[in-house]
């Protein structure tokens, strides 16, 4: 009989990347790399790289970002994203949603003794 | 700041083959999907396999761009040309990728020469009489009826026309539906059959003569 199948959390964060990166910029607008490097460093060090620039690419597109152009000392100039107001306003909303989504799999994930004896 | 040109040459190779795997995309789309990965990778020292160690192979990159962009994926032509999905199935080989990559650049000049052949082959069958010659002649031939100065420019205008459309049609091929893209591989093939069958239309009156295919 073959071991379970372990938990993959990719699923997760593909779901979670939308609402991490506009939170990212809603501090401070910022390039793709520096953004994918502020995902890792904020405790998320899963999240690929080519995800992000991808996360980016559609946000953008959906008028969620606005973008400019910046020199770079290494290459070609960089597009640096800000957060449109469009994309402040789906940021406050989808926080909202998910600490209520956060909550409701919390209870359902770890029930209290109290919720479990019901 | 580096120009552009200045990436090294297995970084150029990468990206390429990232950017045939997202070949279906508009071009602006697909440029600007792969700007960041650029960047990135003329950032990164070290040689091939350090890049594929931080992206893995370009055709795992390409799709992780593609999925968290939101763009379809690029599903593999149902009945397609067999010789084209071995070429596909073996673009991440270490040793066939980079003739395969050049190979795959080379299809805008045939998709010109496809042009050029089918109007050929579509005026030839209209004119059985007026295929022996080569092929500036022959729609010298074909078109222009009247005496200079006042000469018919449709000689050059139609064949460049026809060239010009089959780039465009070639372009567009990946995005067309099914239906659509096995017409284009027919014409393809009519293409080919026009090439081998009547090479006195390519072929330069002399090469054709020593050829033994003129009189």
């Amino acid at each position: 009989m073959g071991s379970a199948p372990s938990f993959d959390a990719s699923q997760l964060l593909k779901g979670a990347l939308d609402l991490v990166t506009l939170a990212v910029l809603a501090e401070e607008e910022s390039y793709g790399y520096e953004v994918a490097r502020r995902v890792w460093t904020g405790g998320l060090p899963d999240v690929r790289e080519a995800s992000v620039y991808g996360t980016l690419n559609r946000l953008y597109r959906a008028g969620l970002l606005t973008s400019r152009m910046a020199p770079s000392v290494s290459g070609p100039d960089r597009k640096y994203y800000g957060l449109s107001p469009q994309g402040r306003e789906y940021l406050d909303h989808g926080r909202q949603q998910w600490k209520s989504t956060r909550n409701a799999i919390d209870q359902l994930l770890d029930p209290s003794p109290a919720e479990g004896s019901r | 700041m580096t120009t552009p040109d200045a990436a090294p040459a297995h970084v150029r190779t990468y990206l390429d083959e990232v950017r045939h795997h997202l070949r279906d995309l508009a071009p602006d789309d697909r440029a600007e999907l792969t700007a960041p990965v650029e960047q990135r990778l003329r950032e990164l020292a070290g040689g091939p396999a350090d890049i594929e160690r931080q992206f893995g192979r370009p055709a795992e990159l390409a799709a992780e761009l593609r999925s968290s962009a939101g763009y379809p994926y690029d599903a593999p032509m149902p009945g397609g040309p067999p010789l084209l999905d071995w070429l596909r199935n073996r673009s991440d080989h270490p040793v066939a990728r980079p003739v395969i990559t050049y190979v795959l650049s080379l299809r805008p000049a045939w998709w010109a020469v496809r042009g050029y052949l089918v109007l050929g082959g579509v005026l030839a069958s209209l004119g059985s009489q007026k295929y022996r010659m080569h092929t500036i002649g022959y729609y010298n031939q074909v078109f222009d009826s009247s005496t200079p100065p006042h000469g018919n420019v449709l000689w050059v205008v139609v064949p460049l026309a026809a060239i010009l459309a089959s780039i465009v049609l070639g372009a567009l091929t990946p995005r067309l539906p099914p239906a659509a893209r096995a017409a284009v591989i027919a014409l393809d093939v009519v293409a080919v059959v026009a090439l081998l069958a009547f090479p006195t239309w390519w072929m330069p009156p002399a090469g054709a003569y020593f050829a033994g295919l003129v009189n």
